[in-house]
């Protein structure tokens, strides 16, 4: 989910909609009104097709003028060549290859706007530029600047410059460690000793790109600009798509944009590169995968409203993907805006005609059935976690330390760091948190167990359990082979019994089971196990594991 | 209850009886009735209103004087005339020792004057009315009495002449309760139908003892069947009505089975925001078919043949290999659908196909939220297949759950295009909810496992249908290890909305 806050009057100032209209435009969009009052409208953008263009005002904005048919298609912005260059170390390569940029001339930014910016920066950063991770984004004042920019490694200890909100000068390494944003971004460059730097011909430090700006070339103060851009990251296709949006952005708001060489040891690009892509789509596809019968005026008129620019040509159309599309890959996706523009309200439902004969897996029949038998025998049902700890599954229950599990780390449910491979355990965990509830207590699960396999193709494999027990003042170990020999006999299955000894059940008074559809075991839970789990209440078991 | 104790109970009535009262009505003998009122007692069935009282009974002396008069009648029998003291002591017979007492008593009595003739002493006969001792010895009889409610004065004398003992003895009275009421009418022995009275006949001059249909039992509890297992037994009573087959999938999942062949790019936000489990053991997994692994590297990178344009990145075989738990079911479609075509494991096409089962997202556990649950999962592969298609088989599933009224919002899926959230009005919350989410699945995920088709498919949580359905307010009650036993015991069987 990605939401975005927009100022609620000047979204009512720019589309004059109503908060209801203005919901219902967004639904049949795929987006979301999640909330808003007069100040702000905090909208969820995720289901527009995690198109980065939309996380602006203007963006946004642009969508919804589309689809209300206040405007069609989408222009791209003409641009000419800033002459400014930006030199690329060969060694960045390894570090953080790539950096994109422009020059926009003449932006008149009011102290809302400059808010709306860096909000809208930080919500890039967060989302598509994965904690900067992928892409991090900087404005500079190009009065401020001497190019040509160097993009290259320098010494963290030698270099320093005034950082973005201070009015201290530091050290690279200094910002690294003192500032507030350096400490929190540190681990994007983990060779400390030597950072990213983009650096203007006078010397100036612009920059740590990822990390943060110069205060004296960065800082953005109310009123008319020229800007510098910069987008530093991993995935060029992304940082093209971000610089196009912010182009269009720009554009939109009368500004004139300008390219910026980026020179790399090996080639050189003029950026933004605002040329739409060009895509060919052929109606009778959209027809068929829709269920519709558009014509090919019909289906041009609806990509217009989707912002694209669209020639008819025949039963084909020629359509141009603007420049900050990132989610635009195939002619499906083509077809997807042509169904939002047309409205999933007006398309009617039909039965698929696709004939099949319905089955359930044996597997599936056989839980039935044993839940069904369980159930006969007064047992109750329950669910228990699979996610396990490994502490229950082997110490708790006196069955040693270790063992062979499928394990992970970081759960946020607390605790959890394995798979279960016996279900006992969460059963005796269910009879904790019901010790207030009416005895006896017969409690069972049919679940999956799972269990590693170096010769399975994931690495492990489920494994079918039954497990139940019974809690109860009276309870012994009668009444639990009882169950299982009813549950064999309504099987119509040979079980063997056998005396067994088993951690957690009292010596003595445990078997192990056998037959040709399972093997387990049987018993009398040990009064420590018990006390492990919390337990003041007598309690026999039973888990079998199917083949 | 024993024969004994069960005929005092019939016995026994609202007002309290005398224990030898009730004893003789139950025909047994009064120890046997006090042993039996004991055990009703502690069993609540009987009301006991116990005393004690003072009982008088003869000495052997007193015995004597009973059957023989006491000496101070014996004495006066004689006196025909008077005559002295001696003579008609000796004349009664009397015992040295009891000559002097009953001259004396004689005289107590007024029985007897003392007179001189002929300068002797002689005793002269003046009443012989019954004295209160004789009447007290009288009424103590060979048995006992009741010292309380005798003469005062008799009493004394009869103890200070050593002629009676006095006992305490404890006594009852006792009362039918409630309880007794009902134990008589539940444990019906006597009165029960017995195999032995079918047999005898007996059972035709039997009288059936009528019971108190309102009075309390114990509790049964029964075993139930689970909720979600009731919810998924009845979705997949739908589905295989509407022709689908049921599939499954491992657990543990690739990355490339979840993500890469569903056209998730590597490094992208949308494989952490399903919260996705990474597994620590195993790390990594197998991969499957090295051609389908060249194939959507390729599409990936480039598009391969599919018509796109690629997602322009290199892709990585070590980040496919990551092990993790599946976050939802649609990777076993994928699998499905690789055995159609392109692994040869004869699985049909066309056809529909389904599963429900557990999935995992790393999410804190709250009222709405458990880091497990199940997904309901299904996919339609058929050649021309629509939108308006998954549109109809959706409302057609929905409509069975008894949701008829529903909206379908776009929605950002990677591997599904166009793709729709599933939204159902709810009546008693008279609004709309998310149930579902589905679209078509993209070219880029099925022309690499060599499906031509178009395939429809949705999922939604099973949980959250039965949250809905059901109006359960905190699902933690109902799944988990922190489950409600009695919330379960008490869920009715047949909800309303699965009748």
């Amino acid at each position: 989910m990605v939401s975005i806050e927009l100022s609620a009057q000047a979204l009512k100032k720019r589309l004059g909609l109503s908060p209801a209209k203005l919901e219902e435009a967004l639904f049949t969009l795929g987006m979301e009104l999640e909330g808003g009052d007069e100040e702000s409208m905090k909208i969820d953008i995720a289901g527009a097709g995690n198109r980065i263009d939309t996380v602006s005002f203007e963006g946004l904005c642009r969508v919804l003028e589309g689809y209300l048919g206040k405007r069609a298609g989408c222009e791209p912005p003409k641009t000419k060549p800033s002459g400014v260059e930006i030199r690329v170390a060969e060694h960045m390569l390894k570090v953080r290859p790539y950096i994109g940029s422009m020059v926009i001339r003449g932006a008149h930014l009011s102290d809302e706007d400059i808010k709306a910016l860096m909000n809208w920066q930080e919500k890039v950063h967060a989302t598509f530029g994965r904690d900067r991770k992928r892409l991090a984004i900087g404005f500079y004042k190009l009065a401020e600047m001497k190019p040509p920019i160097d993009y290259r490694l320098e010494e963290a200890g030698k270099f320093m410059f005034v950082p973005l909100g201070s009015d201290q000068e530091m050290s690279g390494l200094e910002i690294l460690e003192r500032h507030e944003t350096g400490r929190k971004y540190a681990s994007l460059f983990p060779e400390k000793r030597l950072l990213p730097v983009l650096k203007d011909a006078a010397g100036r430090y612009l920059s740590i790109p990822g990390i943060i700006n110069s205060n004296d070339v960065g800082n953005i103060a109310p009123g008319k600009h020229d800007l510098f851009i910069d987008c530093t990251g991993t995935d060029l296709v992304m940082i093209s798509q971000l610089l196009a949006s912010i182009a269009q952005d720009f554009a939109d708001r009368g500004c004139v944009i300008e390219t910026v060489n980026v020179i790399y040891p090996d080639r050189t690009l003029a950026m933004p590169d605002l040329k739409p892509a060009k895509m060919t789509l052929d109606v009778s596809y959209a027809n068929k995968l829709l269920g519709l019968r558009l014509t090919p005026k019909k289906a041009a008129d609806l990509l217009g409203r989707m912002l694209y620019n669209v020639k008819v040509d025949g039963k084909k159309l020629e359509v141009e993907v603007p420049a900050f599309r990132n989610d635009v890959f195939h002619a499906v996706d083509l077809i997807d805006d042509i169904a939002r523009a047309y409205g999933y309200d007006n398309m009617k439902p039909e039965y698929p005609p696709t004939l099949s004969i319905g089955s359930l897996r044996p597997e599936t029949r056989l839980k039935s059935k044993l839940a069904e038998i369980m159930v006969g025998l007064g047992y109750q049902q329950v669910l228990s976690y699979i996610l396990s700890r490994k502490d229950a599954q082997t110490r708790a229950m006196d069955a040693g330390a270790g063992g062979d599990f499928v394990e992970f780390s970081g759960a946020r449910a607390a605790g959890a760091d394995c798979c279960r491979r016996t279900i006992l355990p969460g059963l005796l965990e269910i009879l904790f948190h019901n010790k207030d509830a009416r005895f006896p207590q017969r409690v069972f699960e049919v679940g999956e167990t799972i269990v590693p396999d170096a010769k399975a193709e994931t690495r492990a494999v489920d494994k079918l359990h039954l497990a139940a027990v019974l809690s109860d003042a009276k309870a012994g170990f009668a009444d639990i082979k009882a169950a299982i020999e009813a549950l064999a006999e309504q099987l119509q299955i040979k079980i063997e019994i056998k005396q067994a000894q088993l951690p957690w059940y009292i010596h003595g008074r445990a078997a192990e089971v056998h037959s040709e559809l399972f093997t387990g075991h049987l018993g009398e839970m040990k009064p420590n196990v018990l006390v492990n789990f919390g337990l003041e209440m007598p309690t026999v078991a039973l888990e079998l594991e199917f083949r | 209850m024993n024969p004994n104790e069960r005929r005092i109970l019939e016995s026994l009535t609202e007002k309290a009886q005398s224990a030898e009262a009730i004893a003789q009505k139950a025909g047994v003998s009064s120890n046997t009735a006090y042993s039996a009122f004991a055990t009703l007692e502690v069993a609540g069935y009987a009301k006991l209103d116990k005393a004690e009282r003072v009982i008088a009974r003869l000495t052997p002396e007193g015995l004597a004087y009973l059957k023989q008069g006491t000496p101070e009648r014996r004495l006066i029998i004689v006196l025909k005339q008077p005559m002295s003291p001696e003579a008609a002591a000796e004349n009664a017979g009397l015992p040295n020792e009891q000559r002097l007492i009953a001259i004396q008593w004689a005289k107590r009595n007024n029985w007897v004057k003392m007179a001189t003739t002929a300068g002797k002493t002689v005793l002269e006969l003046v009443s012989d009315a019954e004295s209160p001792l004789e009447a007290a010895i009288k009424a103590i009889g060979t048995g006992e009495a009741d010292a309380e409610k005798m003469d005062k004065e008799a009493v004394r004398l009869l103890r200070s002449r050593n002629l009676t003992q006095l006992f305490a003895k404890k006594e009852a009275a006792a009362a039918i309760t409630p309880a007794g009421k009902t134990a008589l009418m539940q444990a019906e022995e006597t009165a029960a139908l017995t195999p032995e009275l079918l047999r005898t006949g007996a059972w035709k001059t039997t009288k059936f003892r009528p019971y108190d249909v309102g009075a309390s039992t114990t509790h049964a509890l029964p075993g139930k069947k689970h909720v979600l297992q009731m919810l998924a037994d009845e979705v997949r009573t739908i589905l295989i009505q509407m022709g689908f087959k049921e599939m499954n999938g491992p657990m543990v999942e690739s990355a490339f089975w979840n993500f890469d062949m569903m056209f998730f790019p590597q490094n992208h936000p949308n494989r952490d925001m399903m919260d996705t489990f990474y597994l620590s053991k195993p790390r990594e997994t197998g991969l499957p078919d090295s051609k389908l692994v060249e194939r959507v590297k390729a599409v990936h990178e480039s598009g391969w043949t599919t018509g796109s344009k690629g997602l322009g990145y290199s892709w990585s075989e070590t980040e496919a290999a990551r092990a993790i738990l599946r976050p939802h079911t649609t990777p076993a479609s994928y699998r499905y659908m690789a055995h159609m075509a392109l692994l040869g494991k004869g699985v049909e096409k066309p056809g529909k196909y389904f599963m429900v089962n557990r999935v995992f997202r790393n999410e804190s556990i709250d009222r709405t939220h458990l880091p497990e649950f199940q997904q309901i999962e299904g996919f339609v592969i058929d050649k021309d297949l629509n939108f308006r298609h998954l549109m109809g088989q959706i409302a057609e599933f929905y409509k069975h759950l008894g949701i008829t009224k529903l909206r379908f919002k776009p929605v950002f899926n990677p591997y599904t295009e166009p793709s729709a959230e599933i939204f159902g009005f709810h009546p008693s919350l008279n609004r709309w909810i998310e149930i579902g989410n589905s679209g078509m699945f993209r070219p880029e995920t099925l022309k690499p496992l060599d499906i031509g088709e178009n395939v429809i498919a949705w999922g939604l949580a099973l949980e959250r249908a039965a949250m809905i359905l059901f109006d359960i307010d905190d699902i933690r009650d109902v799944m988990g290890n922190e489950c409600k036993l009695e919330w379960l015991r008490e869920f009715p069987s047949a909800p309303a909305i699965l009748r």
